[in-house]
């Protein structure tokens, strides 16, 4: 019965993620897209799970659901534009354009994932759904990711991590910058 | 069909359990607020007010439901029921009683912090569609805070996982991620030195503070604050629409004092060795229910005892003192752990 129900959980959450995209595309209030977004990576955190990889599903949700989109919110909500204070013009040019670039981007993306030798010949993805092996199950398991990331790619990881603290530091410095502080934090000038 | 039934009958009894405890929370609070401030509080309706809850559900139910001119009739409708459902879903993954546990996820800690964590939707976007500056700023507020606190909540949490897991090497000889919460519980057991609590004061500390503020409760209810902002996020709803935010408050209060008794408290352990069989599991369950009733209190005794922060105040004490403390946590952890293994 598993198959099954991963079939109809994995259709069920392929259609919400779809309409999701398609309504975060259309809106033009930049609330709604936040909203639906966040439904989104709700929906996909799903295609994780049927995969057998429920640490990233939760992660996928705390990271970008929880954090990265509550922000996103906070910022359209402080600057809180109505959609006729919206100056720029959406062109039938750009809008063709757009949409030229995303089949484009489509049609390569599902040549790459049909050719790629690694993803039709790994043992597990060549089944339609994942049995509940001991080998799928460890191979999503929270350990073999912690293991891949720490030992195999230590560096890369730890690399990450200055390239996010230049990040935090270039925008420390973009918002006083031009204000001198003085020692008790308040600005001066 | 008794087998079929049968995983139904914690989901419901838990649920249950929790929507019946919100009522007489309010009730609760009201009664405990009089006692700290000199008063008598509710002792109208029913016996020592104890049919208060009652009534105060069917005036929210008649009121007249109010929707102001220019709100955003989706997300105005959608707010509130935002704000209710995560907190309860978050139950899910709680052990509250030795073995009566709806769902034992592998990853049941991270889910139930990664749910909570969503509350605040209902919470920013409310603020937002009621088209009011104060609402607006009660929701904005509300992002910020939660934002900022979910990262002292989250490092405090990395402690616990390393004790856990610390202390399940040394027990089964093997290594193993504990991230499910009934295996937290379990290694809990047995002795009340066991608990978490001993093993990480400060994280405790750290987390039980970053629980406040991603309740919103006071000293840190900035998102209402109705001194400064009149009601804050929910200023625009009336009804059973404030009910829902209101309901949606309490419950995630409940949420947040279970998972901080399953994380350092030892969950439904009662600190000496349980008997077997149906009478251990009721011992084991009427614990739980009495140190998340403890935390409760603990909850509101603090709002009725101490000012309110200031905005500024609240996030210089999230990011300057919390976030350190829970890295310095990490840190001695990591230390004591790689000594005694």
């Amino acid at each position: 019965m598993p198959e099954s129900i991963d079939a109809i959980v994995f259709y069920l959450s392929a259609i919400v993620a779809v309409v999701c995209s398609a309504v975060i595309v259309t809106r033009k209030n930049p609330v709604y897209s936040a909203v639906f977004m966040v439904l989104f990576f709700i929906a996909w955190a799903l295609n994780f799970l049927i995969l057998r990889a429920p640490f990233l599903a939760v992660i996928q949700v705390l990271v970008y659901g929880g954090a990265i989109m509550v922000l996103y919110l906070f910022v359209i909500m402080l600057l809180n534009l109505k959609p006729e204070e919206i100056k720029e013009e959406v062109t039938t040019q750009r809008k063709v354009l757009s949409a030229i670039a995303s089949v484009g981007l489509f049609i390569l993306l599902a040549w790459a994932i049909r050719t790629s030798p690694k993803v039709n010949d790994a043992p597990i993805l060549s089944n339609s759904f994942l049995p509940d092996t001991p080998a799928v199950t460890e191979a999503g398991s929270l350990e073999a990711i912690a293991m891949e990331l720490f030992e195999e790619h230590g560096l890369a990881f730890e690399l990450t991590s200055i390239l996010i603290l230049i990040a935090i530091i270039g925008a420390i410095y973009l918002t006083k910058k031009g204000k001198a502080l003085s020692h008790d934090g308040t600005h001066t000038g | 069909m008794p087998e079929f039934f049968l995983p139904l009958l914690t989901p419901i009894l838990v649920f249950g359990a929790i929507m019946s405890l919100v009522p007489m929370l309010v009730l609760g609070e009201r009664r405990i607020a009089a006692a700290i401030q000199d008063r008598v509080g509710p002792n109208r309706v029913g016996p020592n007010g104890l049919f208060q809850p009652l009534a105060d559900v069917v005036k929210l139910l008649f009121k007249e439901e109010i929707v102001p001119a220019g709100v955003d009739k989706w997300m105005y409708f959608l707010a509130p029921a935002l704000a209710f459902l995560p907190a309860a879903f978050a139950f899910t993954t709680i052990p509250v009683g030795r073995g009566v546990q709806i769902a034992d996820l592998n990853m049941g800690v991270l889910f139930a912090i990664t749910v909570t964590s969503l509350g605040v939707y209902g919470i920013s976007l409310g603020g937002w569609s009621s088209n009011n500056k104060f609402a607006l700023l009660g929701g904005l507020r509300s992002n910020a805070q939660v934002i900022s606190y979910e990262i002292c909540m989250g490092l405090a949490l990395i402690g616990v996982l390393m004790v856990s897991n610390f202390f399940y090497d040394v027990e089964a000889g093997q290594t193993a991620a504990v991230v499910s919460s009934g295996g937290i519980v379990e290694l809990q057991s047995g002795s009340i030195f066991n608990w978490n609590i001993f093993k990480q004061p400060l994280g405790f500390l750290i987390f039980y503070i970053a629980a406040f503020a991603e309740n919103n409760r006071l000293p840190f209810d900035l998102p209402e604050c109705e001194a400064e902002l009149v009601g804050g996020f929910h200023t625009e709803y009336s009804s059973m629409k404030f009910a829902m935010f209101f309901l949606g408050e309490y419950i995630a209060m409940v949420t947040m004092s279970a998972l901080t008794v399953t994380l350092y408290l030892g969950g439904w352990d009662p600190g000496f060795s349980l008997p077997e069989g149906f009478l251990g599991t009721l011992i084991s369950i009427g614990a739980f229910v009495v140190k998340v009733l403890i935390l409760l209190f603990i909850y509101i005794w603090v709002r009725w005892t101490l000012p309110r922060f200031r905005y500024d105040q609240l996030m210089g004490l999230g990011w300057k003192v919390l976030i350190p403390l829970a890295l310095f946590n990490i840190f001695i952890t990591a230390v004591v752990c790689l000594l005694m293994g």
